[in-house]
């Protein structure tokens, strides 16, 4: 059980990490540039492209069909 | 190194028996290695006419809506989302490849704080996923597929989830012909 308070904390903490990286991309003056930003600049190349779409692609897959 | 995620990727869902994604990572990682070496005849180049913000928002909730309601994991289910990888893959596969020439240290700094949380995640995936499967204990050691599925279970959330899953798709499309399109408004 504790096993899995831990596993769950951990999965929390990155996650609020990814919407801590966000809300300070946002912030004024800040040394980060959106995750969008970003993302229109890396998927101008196809390989970066294909392989990103891929991922989304197989997110919804996994738990919309895969049984 | 697109390739090479997508191939290992490919070989991980081999390990855990599910030998169909396996071959469609490792198809399309081994499409994009043979496309960067220029093995491939290069595509002509097309800039596809994608909904903006609004319209994908009204595409996105009805589609999700009626996804929804289908029984999850079933046929129809998957032959969706199957054409719906199609249609994707081929508008990236098609849409302009342009060389990234500089990235501005902002953009690097955001690409290795995202590269890291991103790595942060999948090996803690992975490794919960090789001890459950070790402890026969999933319920102790969930995976984050395991901790979502109930949720996913519950029709509101799998509609909330899928609208925004969507609506994702149609903005990673619209970010990657951000430098070529007419319209450059934010998704």
């Amino acid at each position: 059980m504790i096993g899995r308070v831990v596993i769950i904390a951990v999965f929390a903490a990155v996650g609020g990490l990814m919407v801590a990286a966000t809300g300070l991309a946002h912030r004024p003056g800040s040394r980060l540039v959106p995750l969008g930003t970003l993302l229109a600049t890396i998927l101008q190349r196809r390989s970066v492209r294909i392989a990103i779409l891929l991922f989304w692609w197989w997110a919804g897959w996994h738990f919309l069909v895969e049984p | 190194m697109a390739a090479l995620i997508l191939l290992i990727a490919g070989a991980f869902h081999f390990y855990r028996g599910v030998p169909s994604e396996g071959c469609v990572f490792c198809a399309v990682g081994l499409l994009v290695a043979a496309d960067s070496a220029g093995l491939l005849p290069r595509p002509r180049p097309t800039t596809f006419l994608l909904p903006n913000a609004p319209l994908a928002l009204g595409l996105a909730v009805p589609a999700a809506a009626g996804l929804t309601w289908l029984p999850p994991h079933g046929a129809l289910d998957a032959v969706i989302l199957g054409i719906l990888g199609v249609v994707a893959l081929g508008i990236g596969w098609w849409q302009p490849d342009v060389a990234i020439t500089t990235l501005t240290p902002p953009h690097r700094r955001t690409a290795w704080l995202w590269t890291v949380l991103a790595l942060a995640l999948c090996v803690w995936e992975l490794g919960v996923y090789l001890i459950a499967a070790e402890q026969g204990d999933e319920f102790g050691y969930p995976t984050l597929s395991a901790l979502l599925e109930p949720a996913i279970l519950i029709p509101d959330v799998r509609w909330g989830l899928l609208t925004g899953w969507l609506i994702l798709g149609f903005a990673l499309l619209r970010w990657s012909q951000h430098s070529t399109s007419a319209d450059r408004a934010t998704p």
